[in-house]
């Protein structure tokens, strides 16, 4: 209800949703850096996968020699090889 | 902002965080506005990079999550420091060689000279030296302008010359005069002599009479070149004026060489027995120090040379280690072939010595014989070669006679 509600506030203001709802903006070079911000925790880390949990579920990103290069309270970027990332409800 | 260089000079801590709560432990860290980074996973434990300053709050954190951590290692330019701090002789060590550093640039270690052809490099360089130029020299006793005019005044060559320090170098440029034409004496008056039997090959004459042409046999002191000339008008000679002749003659010549060569020739048999000696040299004093071995006969080879030099400046002290090797003289019989190849060797070697550089030789007829230990090397060569010499003459004016007469 209440995401409804801001979704709802953002498109009749025109405002960028991720600055109302909290969704993550997910900037992808290549296949070998991607960098997630507004994301809530990391889930799980190994070097084949790292699961994040987002506003919008869980985002699951998967690939080869996959580290966390670069962590804090806003962002998260992530190093190696990304072959897929996919949203789990 | 997060470059591995910027992250060095703050400091940074590695963390192993493992157990179940690891996890935790990380999102905590962020959440709490921690920076991390290079976050590593191998399956067990995960290893984090965190700022030095963090550290405290790190393990608070982790006491908090229930995680176990620890600190791998403080790396950084704040770690270091610190460690230096406590390394007082290190930190002094830095300071000598600062200073050290200050106090040799303040001299001249190596003097260069250019844009000289004519005049030697090791003419100036000693000249500089006398000076004050030299290798060692300080630097602010050396003026410059003064020393570009004492070399200007005291090389007739040198047109021109700076004196220039640039770091520990001083460098003499120079410019050099037009080179003065070669003076040559005409106010005596002479003929050309030969000074060797010959034939004669060819003959140049710049002044003076030829007395020889291309064929002619010649012996020793036969004058090839008058320096008389005749004046004449017509057949008749009106009158004669003596003159320097000058001429490029060339001719055959013939020499009798005999090489004696002794077939039982000395040698040297390294006995295979060697110490080491050590020298070392002390401004100007050489000290020698080693085991007398008492060889009688023995080589000294140069092992290792432990010389200082800063620059050109060489420093007045200098350990030099010998290999000593003992050897015997025996005594080595020679075949006829090697003796007699020694023999061609050596005329080969005095060619140019014994009949001077604008020669060649054209025949050579060679006899050998051995008397006892001796093998006698006969060599008859005939070399094309420059021949004649000034023989000056009595008269030395050069007026006309015979018109009164």
């Amino acid at each position: 209800m209440a995401r409804s509600i801001r979704k709802t506030f953002a498109d009749a203001f025109e405002l960028p949703a991720e600055a109302v709802s909290a969704l993550p903006v997910i900037t992808l070079t290549g296949q070998v850096d991607m960098i997630i911000e507004n994301y809530g925790g990391v889930v799980e880390y190994s070097t084949e996968k790292i699961t994040l949990s987002t506003a919008c579920g869980v985002l699951k990103i998967e690939g080869s020699k996959l580290d966390i290069k670069y962590m804090n309270s806003q962002c998260v970027t992530v190093t190696g090889v990304i072959n897929a990332f996919s949203f789990v409800e | 902002m997060f470059s591995p260089v910027w992250n060095y000079l703050k400091g940074y801590v590695i963390i192993k965080a493992s157990g179940l709560s690891a996890g935790k432990f990380i999102n905590m860290t962020s959440y709490y506005g921690i920076n991390l980074w290079d976050i590593k996973n191998d399956g067990k434990a995960y290893y984090i990079k965190a700022d030095i300053k963090d550290a405290d709050e790190l393990k608070e954190i982790s006491r908090k999550s229930g995680c176990r951590t620890e600190v791998i290692k403080y790396k950084g330019l704040p770690v270091l420091v610190r460690k230096i701090k406590k390394r007082k002789a290190y930190a002094l060590g830095a300071f000598i060689f600062a200073v050290l550093l200050y106090f040799l640039s303040g001299f001249v270690w190596t003097v260069n000279v250019e844009g000289n052809y004519r005049v030697p490099t090791e003419e100036i360089k000693e000249f500089c030296q006398q000076n004050g130029i030299y290798p060692g020299a300080l630097k602010k006793d050396i003026e410059q302008t003064k020393a570009a005019e004492l070399i200007i005044a005291n090389f007739k060559d040198i047109s021109w010359a700076s004196v220039s320090v640039k770091g520990t170098e001083a460098l003499i440029s120079v410019a050099e005069t037009i080179p003065q034409t070669e003076i040559i004496d005409n106010s005596y008056s002479c003929d050309i002599i030969s000074d060797m039997d010959g034939i004669i090959e060819n003959i140049t004459v710049i002044s003076g009479t030829p007395l020889v042409r291309a064929g002619d046999v010649v012996k020793k002191g036969d004058v090839l070149v008058s320096g008389r000339l005749e004046i004449k008008d017509g057949d008749e000679v009106k009158g004669e004026k003596y003159v320097k002749a000058e001429a490029y003659i060339r001719a055959q010549t013939v020499h009798k060489l005999i090489l004696k060569v002794n077939l039982n020739q000395k040698s040297k048999q390294y006995t295979g027995r060697s110490t080491k000696r050590l020298e070392i040299e002390f401004l100007g004093q050489k000290k020698e120090l080693g085991f007398d071995a008492g060889y009688n006969n023995y080589d000294k080879e140069l092992f290792s040379d432990l010389s200082l030099k800063i620059g050109d400046y060489k420093v007045p002290f200098s350990v030099k280690v010998y290999n000593i090797n003992e050897y015997e003289t025996v005594l080595e019989h020679i075949t006829e072939d090697e003796a007699a190849e020694k023999a061609r060797d050596y005329l080969e070697a005095k060619e140019e010595e014994l009949f001077g550089i604008e020669s060649y030789v054209t025949d050579e007829k060679i006899s050998t014989d051995v008397d006892n230990d001796s093998f006698i090397y006969t060599a008859f060569i005939t070399v094309s070669q420059k021949i004649g010499v000034e023989n000056p003459v009595a008269y030395n004016n050069d007026t006309l006679r015979g018109e009164n007469n």
